[in-house]
């Protein structure tokens, strides 16, 4: 399988007041196709900024990140954006969905490349394949813990990306909701040979992961 | 998803297809501002308008002056034949007293060639009694009781009291010339005193090219006077322009409140939607993306508002010009209900400063979004 995402050296400092804190501190890491990455450690270690230099979010201190073999924080802001929308997915704990926009609209928010008919036609077919159909046309404050999470990761597939990086995708959910999303990471590796990597405290959704590495204080123990 | 609909959804949907209170005022504050302008200047156009057709009702829009009667003659015969006078006589103005009972009254005699002034004079009056004398004035035949003669003393060396017929009535609709003024031919007010001051006047289809007109006499004939009714009324066309020029920068800062309005309420939101912008910037949202979507909502705040409150003035203008049931003292004013004029070039700067602004106050919060960072945008609470 051919590396797909690779970080080199990535050291990410703050400035907190006086103090200077390393968030991440000298991550060396490659990712393959179909790879299922969990990383775990205790809160501000460093994991879900570790996820954010990844996803192109935040910019490094220092080292890089490398798609394809090519170092995309050489690219410009907004060329940046760009391949965020076309090669990664993002989910969130808190899900984030925007709640002036129904299920349907929340999944096409970022669907640039597809017509419209074609984005709610992709996004009907995940909404089929995650379980959900019958809640295109529901605001997400309608929706339970677990069908606003689902929705979350339609959105995130919705442009076919390789790449989902998900920040604590259960951290917020209920026993059976937790189980559903672990079950559907799994079958998105699986079927859609998707690249995942999983921020998580949850020890079950981290031994279910191909692999998993291990933060404290920003370094990879 | 177009970003359009993205700025829509946040502007007029609120959470579970709850209508946007906010964006609804927003929108109010620019429709009452854009109504209230085009209300407010379409009463000053209608005040303005009806002040200038009450300058140029009787008096001439240009006057030629020069000492030689003969080269007036010259004047007029060649301005007869320009197609935009209507008339031109030559005319004259000279005091006499009248005596009505136990009163004396100074009054102005204005001779003019009756025949030329025709289509101009006709219109103004009211009966024709015989075919010499004077014209009086409905007012001034009111109030002295004028029958059918007048007695005055024509302004003379030595006062001689002389009589003359009351050839008919005329009213203006000008206080003092409906109360001060006798119109009578050219020959009658030349023979009422020596020294007299012979001008020519002009009517001119458009008073307003009354410029062009000027220019052609000065050109053909250099020495002679020429003076428009723009010359004659500077003092007052400068006070006009400076109370519309006020009233444009009162009115415009109605407009600029609503903006303010809107601007805080573009900044409220961008601040409420902070962690939205982190997750749009996240799902590939570039900068630009971003603030056209929120720039987005203040154009559409800005055309709904602008849109609908021209519309709503319009409306209003055209109600009070169709029912016009506000009633002002017309011996005051020059009407009895309030004049409405509403024009075209007004509006549309209107509507045009209205955009201006509203995208102006949307674009300073719209590009602080497109500013926030992601991950701070992200973690806010």
């Amino acid at each position: 399988m051919s590396n797909i995402l690779s970080a080199f050296r990535l050291i990410k400092n703050y400035q907190s007041g006086a103090e200077r804190v390393c968030a991440v501190d000298n991550v060396t890491l490659d990712l393959n196709e179909g790879d299922y990455l969990a990383v775990v450690g205790p809160s501000g270690s460093g994991k879900s900024t570790l996820l954010h230099l990844l996803g192109g979010l935040d910019t490094p201190s220092q080292g890089q990140v490398f798609f394809d073999g090519k170092n995309i924080y050489h690219l410009s802001d907004a060329k940046r954006a760009r391949w965020r929308n076309k090669h990664v997915g993002f989910v969130f704990q808190f899900y984030h969905l925007i709640e002036e926009l129904n299920v349907l609209e929340n999944i096409c928010v970022s669907a640039f490349t597809l017509r419209p008919h074609a984005a709610r036609a992709k996004a009907g077919e995940l909404l089929e394949y995650l379980g959900i159909g019958k809640r295109a046309k529901f605001f997400p404050s309608q929706l339970s813990g677990g069908e606003k999470q689902k929705t979350a990761i339609a959105r995130a597939l919705i442009n076919n990306p390789q790449i989902l990086l998900c920040d604590e995708p259960t951290g917020n959910l209920d026993r059976d909701s937790q189980d559903k999303v672990t079950e559907l990471l799994e079958k998105l590796n699986k079927e859609q040979k998707k690249t995942i990597i999983i921020v998580t405290h949850n020890p079950d959704l981290a031994h279910r992961a191909k692999r998993s590495i291990r933060i404290e204080a920003g370094r990879v123990v | 998803m177009d970003d359009f609909t993205l700025a829509r959804r946040y502007l007029f949907r609120g959470k579970a297809r709850h209508v946007s209170f906010i964006g609804i005022f927003s929108c109010l504050g620019i429709i009452i501002g854009v109504a209230s302008i085009i209300v407010a200047l379409s009463i000053f156009n209608g005040v303005d308008g009806g002040l200038m057709e009450r300058i140029m009702r009787f008096k001439p829009h240009l006057i030629v002056e020069s000492s030689k009667e003969d080269i007036l003659k010259q004047v007029r015969d060649t301005a007869a034949a320009y197609p935009e006078v209507t008339t031109a006589s030559l005319s004259l103005q000279t005091q006499v007293f009248a005596k009505f009972k136990d009163t004396i009254v100074p009054l102005i005699v204005k001779g003019t060639e009756l025949e030329r002034q025709k289509d101009f004079f006709s219109r103004y009056i009211l009966s024709e009694a015989g075919p010499d004398g004077f014209y009086a004035g409905r007012e001034l035949v009111r109030r002295y009781g004028i029958k059918n003669i007048i007695e005055f003393y024509p302004l003379q060396k030595k006062l001689e009291s002389k009589t003359m017929l009351l050839r008919g009535i005329f009213r203006v609709g000008l206080y003092d010339v409906d109360n001060f003024y006798l119109i009578t031919d050219l020959k009658t007010a030349k023979d009422l005193s020596p020294n007299y001051n012979l001008v020519l006047e002009l009517q001119i289809k458009d008073p307003y090219a009354v410029d062009q007109t000027k220019e052609k006499i000065r050109s053909k004939f250099n020495d002679v006077y020429v003076s428009t009714w723009v010359d004659t009324n500077q003092a007052l066309f400068a006070t006009l322009k400076m109370e519309k020029f006020a009233m444009y920068l009162i009115l415009g800062l109605i407009v600029l409140v609503a903006s303010f309005n809107m601007f805080a309420m573009m900044t409220v939101k961008v601040v409420e939607k902070t962690r939205d912008i982190g997750v749009m910037k996240a799902l590939g949202y570039t900068r630009a993306r971003v603030l056209r979507v929120f720039a987005l909502q203040g154009v559409t705040i800005g055309i709904i508002g602008t849109g609908l409150g021209a519309g709503l003035g319009l409306g209003l203008c055209h109600w009070l010009q169709k029912y016009p049931f506000i009633k002002m003292p017309a011996d005051i004013f020059f009407t009895d209900y309030l004049p409405i004029k509403i024009e075209r070039y007004d509006v549309i700067m209107v509507c045009l400063v209205a955009l201006v602004i509203t995208f102006v106050a949307s674009l300073f919060p719209a590009i602080r979004a497109s500013h926030l960072e992601t991950c701070e945008a992200l973690r806010y609470e």
